[in-house]
């Protein structure tokens, strides 16, 4: 019997040793060559798992482990010349160990066998036969010469690009002599100097490590340098005065001091933060109506304190993207070996941190995203080379944050997705009919490529497959509370734009209530809110069932109340809150809705799991427990009334007409606020720069069409809220309106899309909105453009 | 676990309380705290004896009606009522000969009243007369005393629902 306990420590500990080498494993492959300083690292990193490993009686991952450090052992020590075909068997080696590693956490008896194939190979590669059975013997008989005349033999890279090669390599001549092009391998050279490396590579402009002394087996002694002062000081004279600056490289920053912590414990204390916050705001009423001086500083210190707590806590739930983003390069590699393209990955915004189960999510739909771009994006060398861009594709993951939540980009340089073939596909696979395809906007059209069944690609591969796309990637990111837009060009290639909130525990919901109970609805199913009136004979009873006409449409309800086993109450004023579960939509009667909130979800205790229409629990601002009603669940509760609802209607009505839609196009200005302006009243959305933006008075104007145009800011006219940050670039979108030109300011377009829903009046309306819908899961402000620039004092001219 | 009281080696403490006369005792070892009832939320579609859940120092806590476990009607939640606030089985002792046993989730009692702690000697809890009845193998004994009897609870057994009583 194995302790648990130690077998996990060193499975945890293994496990990073390996995240490790890998990224070096990588770059020594890029580079053709390694430091020796991280086949150091690599050799610790193996050596230490070897004697856990041998400690533990864990003889298949000793076995492993010892073959892997056998052979850095020697490349470390220069016996070796290192090959690019090492760096395969080596990541093999790494996978393996990993498989291993993680058999064994899963079981801490499991006695899995070492993979003796790959231990021979490694074995073989180790035992120097093979590093120097592949090497030309005319091309050691040249370095012979060379090292008798008593000069260094050094391998540096060369560029693969021929007008970049040649220069080097005449730089090359003015210090030594080539002994030969590709040797040891593709991409670098043999070259003879009395310079050593170092100093070679400082003459050449390269980087110390990327220069590295030949010194395959079967070569004899070197003789001393022939090189005295005079000439050595002739060459130095050579040496460019300023060196090249250190590249820096991402993620090889030091580690800071850390502990493991338990998550269970992290949540708990995350529990115990909130609860802090409430009590400090019980605290705070009772302080009101005390008067005592000591007590008010004591407590503004609490406060302060309090504050500060809760937010470190939530922080240390927090994960840097390092760790994701870490595990791409080797993706990417391996795909595009398989692809048969050349790519270079360039990441980003490592440091910037994310809730550790969103993170976990977030892996595959990253994995399908890059596949996508290097499958379908980037395009061949050849194609590249006839379109006039590098033969290198290349591709941009980069995260940031913006606005309280985290911006992941994955871009390709690649050919874009065309608008013209996406429809085609759309249509050829049933997505769209042909005359409702040819009536999208380009915009439109492109959003199609997250339905399911869509891939424009002409050939299936095995990577992106068919069928499984794009959907599956916004399905997943939705389901992290996020969101995910398309940009692309055939110019300049596309770019996934993911928008996700920092943590998964908090959760937007809307807070609704029947008699004295309060229920949070998620916001991601809710569709919009309908205010009834009697009068207007909006509900029907048809088949026993209550349904809602709206818009011509019937939708089936759901009385809360009634679910609740509460008695109805005939004298209120109820609302209808529009769900959707699923392909589904459906009403939920409320006696009343409270704010959107944003709520800490606490899991459902097992005693209520039979319960099935709740997602989970909450406490609220005043300390109170809620359930976090589960939109699907209720419409499975309620299935039979629900069922008997749309038989009904479907007996009785005509067939249900299709819901009216309108195109908007959606953006954003402050932080907070989502605006719509139906494209029917647009005219035209330009894009500017700030500097085209010109202040007169307390009025702003751009230049446009040859005169200036005057400028609304939405925050001016409206109780919404200012831009935080300045920017590059905006937009304005030109009113379609008689004798008025004027523009509204922008910061960021959102989308254009066709939505069925319709602005309720009741809320938030007047002065410029005409009401607010929810629209993509979001609350969004409907625009009247002519009474906003009424509002804004921009009459009419004529 | 039911017949506890034979496997029990040395003394037991039994923390008591009362459901309206009747006074019953749980194993101290299982009880985490006792709190004065806090606002509950009722949980509509929950099984009868769920009452509710309350928010004890940011966790959620299920509360629990011993009462309706026991056969007997609900009673009103009041100010009154105390909530006897179990250890999950994550959170208990181990007792060498008598292992304890409740749930994996955070449970409260509702109780009227509580009373105090009572101590008893190896052997001292007898087995359930032929007459208490509705106990489901929830009680597993008796503890008599000159004027009254405590009625021993089996925590496992008390936490455990009944199918089919869905209210």
């Amino acid at each position: 019997m194995r302790d648990p306990e130690l077998i996990s420590e060193f499975v945890a500990q293994s496990l990073e040793h390996l995240e490790d080498v890998e990224p070096l494993l990588l770059d020594m492959e890029k580079r053709g060559l390694a430091s020796s300083e991280a086949m150091n690292e690599m050799f610790r990193a193996v050596h230490s798992i070897k004697g856990a490993a041998g400690f533990l009686g864990l003889e298949a991952i000793q076995e492993l482990s010892d073959g892997m450090e056998s052979l850095f052992m020697g490349l470390r020590d220069e016996d070796l010349v290192f090959r690019k075909a090492m760096v395969n068997p080596l990541l093999a080696g790494v996978d393996e160990l990993r498989i291993l590693l993680r058999d064994l956490r899963d079981d801490e008896n499991s006695n899995a066998d070492a993979p003796h194939a790959l231990v021979r190979e490694l074995e073989r590669l180790r035992s120097g036969d093979a590093s120097t059975a592949d090497l030309d013997p005319e091309l050691i008989a040249a370095c012979q010469v060379q090292l008798d005349r008593g000069h260094h033999l050094v391998v540096i890279p060369v560029p693969d690009a021929q007008r970049a090669r040649r220069a080097l390599l005449s730089r090359v001549a003015r210090f030594g002599e080539v002994v030969r092009e590709d040797a040891p391998v593709q991409g670098r050279a043999v070259v003879a100097s009395p310079l050593e490396a170092d100093l070679l590579a400082e003459a050449l402009g390269l980087e110390p490590a990327d220069a590295a002394d030949f010194a395959p087996a079967g070569l004899a002694a070197r003789a001393e340098p022939a090189l005295d002062a005079d000439s050595l000081s002739l060459l130095m004279a050579e040496l460019p005065r300023e060196l090249p600056e250190e590249l820096p490289v991402e993620g090889a920053d030091r580690r800071a001091e850390t502990v493991r912590v338990n998550i269970s414990l992290l949540d708990r204390l995350m529990d115990l933060a909130g609860e802090l916050v409430l009590v400090r705001n019980q605290l705070r009423q009772r302080l009101g109506q005390i008067e005592e001086r000591g007590a008010r500083t004591l407590f503004q210190n609490v406060d302060r304190v309090t504050g500060e707590l809760q937010e470190h806590i939530m922080s240390a739930r927090m994960q840097p993207m390092r760790g994701l983003l870490g595990r791409l390069p080797r993706l990417v590699r391996d795909l595009a070996q398989r692809l048969g393209k050349q790519v270079d990955l360039e990441l980003g915004g490592g440091e910037v941190e994310l809730d550790r189960s969103i993170l976990q999510a977030l892996a595959d739909p990253m994995t399908h995203l890059l596949r996508n771009s290097l499958d379908h994006g980037i395009e061949s060398a050849d194609e590249r080379r006839a379109a006039g861009k590098w033969e290198r594709g290349r591709i941009r993951v980069h995260a940031r944050h913006e606005r309280g939540r985290v911006v992941i980009e994955v871009g390709d340089d690649g050919r874009g997705v065309d608008a013209a073939r996406v429809r085609e596909a759309a249509v050829a696979r049933g997505v769209v009919s042909r005359a409702a395809a040819g009536a999208l906007s380009d915009a439109e059209a492109l959003s199609l490529v997250f339905e399911p069944g869509l891939s424009t690609s002409d050939e299936i591969t095995d990577l992106s497959g068919r069928g499984v796309g794009l959907d599956v990637v916004k399905t997943r990111i939705a389901e992290l509370g996020g969101q995910v837009e398309l940009e692309t060009s055939s110019a300049r290639g596309s770019t996934f734009t993911i928008h996700l909130p920092l943590t998964l525990a908090i959760l937007r919901s809307l807070v609704v209530s029947v008699a004295d109970e309060r229920l949070a609805l998620p916001q991601v199913s809710l569709v919009e809110v309908v205010g009834l009136r009697e009068d207007e004979r909006q509900v029907e009873v048809i088949g026993g069932a209550s349904v809602l006409r709206l818009r011509g449409n019937l939708l089936p309800l759901v009385n809360l109340r009634a679910m609740l086993g509460l008695p109805p109450d005939p004298t209120l004023e109820t609302s209808v809150v529009v769900l959707r579960s699923g392909a589904d939509r459906y009403g939920l009667v409320v006696d009343d809705l409270h704010d959107g909130e944003e709520i800490v979800v606490k899991p459902l205790p097992s005693y209520l799991a039979s319960c099935g229409w709740y997602a989970g629990t909450t406490i609220l601002g005043d300390g109170r427990v809620a359930m976090i009603l589960d939109a699907a669940g209720l419409a499975r509760a309620a299935s039979l009334r629900f069922g008997e609802a749309r038989v009904g209607a479907g007996a009785e009505a005509r067939p249900e007409p299709a819901r009216e839609t309108r195109s908007v196009v959606l953006f954003r200005n402050g932080a907070d606020e989502q605006f719509a302006l139906p494209l029917d009243q647009l005219h035209r959305l330009e894009q500017v720069s700030p500097d085209r933006v010109e202040q007169v008075g307390d009025r702003a104007f751009v230049q446009y069409a040859g005169l200036p145009l005057p400028l609304v800011r939405l925050e001016d006219v409206l109780p919404v809220g200012a831009p935080e940050e300045p920017t590059d670039r905006f937009y304005v979108l030109i009113p379609r309106l008689e004798g008025r030109r004027a523009g509204i300011l922008a910061r960021r377009i959102v989308d254009t899309l066709e939505t069925d829903a319709v602005p309720d009046p009741s809320r938030l309306a007047g002065g410029g909105v005409l009401g607010s819908a929810i629209v993509e899961g979001r609350m969004t402000l409907f625009l009247d453009a002519e009474r906003l620039l009424d509002e804004a004092g921009l009459g009419r001219t004529g | 676990m039911s017949g506890a009281a034979t496997v029990i080696a040395s003394e037991t403490r039994l923390c008591t309380f009362y459901l309206g006369d009747e006074r019953y005792g749980i194993d101290i070892l299982t009880v985490r705290e006792v709190q004065r009832g806090p606002v509950v939320t009722a949980v509509r579609g929950a099984h009868r004896a769920i009452r509710g859940l309350v928010n004890l120092r940011g966790r959620v806590v299920t509360v629990l009606d011993p009462a309706v476990q026991l056969g007997h009607d609900e009673r009103p939640l009041d100010a009154k009522t105390r909530l006897v606030i179990l250890k999950t089985n994550a959170e208990l002792p181990r007792v060498e000969g008598a292992p304890l046993e409740t749930g994996d989730d955070r449970v409260g009692l509702c109780v009227d009243r509580i009373s105090d702690v009572h101590t008893v000697e190896a052997g001292g809890i007898d087995p359930l007369p032929m007459h208490v009845s509705g106990s489901e193998g929830r009680l597993s004994g008796v503890v008599q005393l000159e004027d009254e009897v405590i009625r021993v609870m089996d925590p496992a057994a008390m936490l455990r629902l009944e199918e089919d009583e869905r209210a």
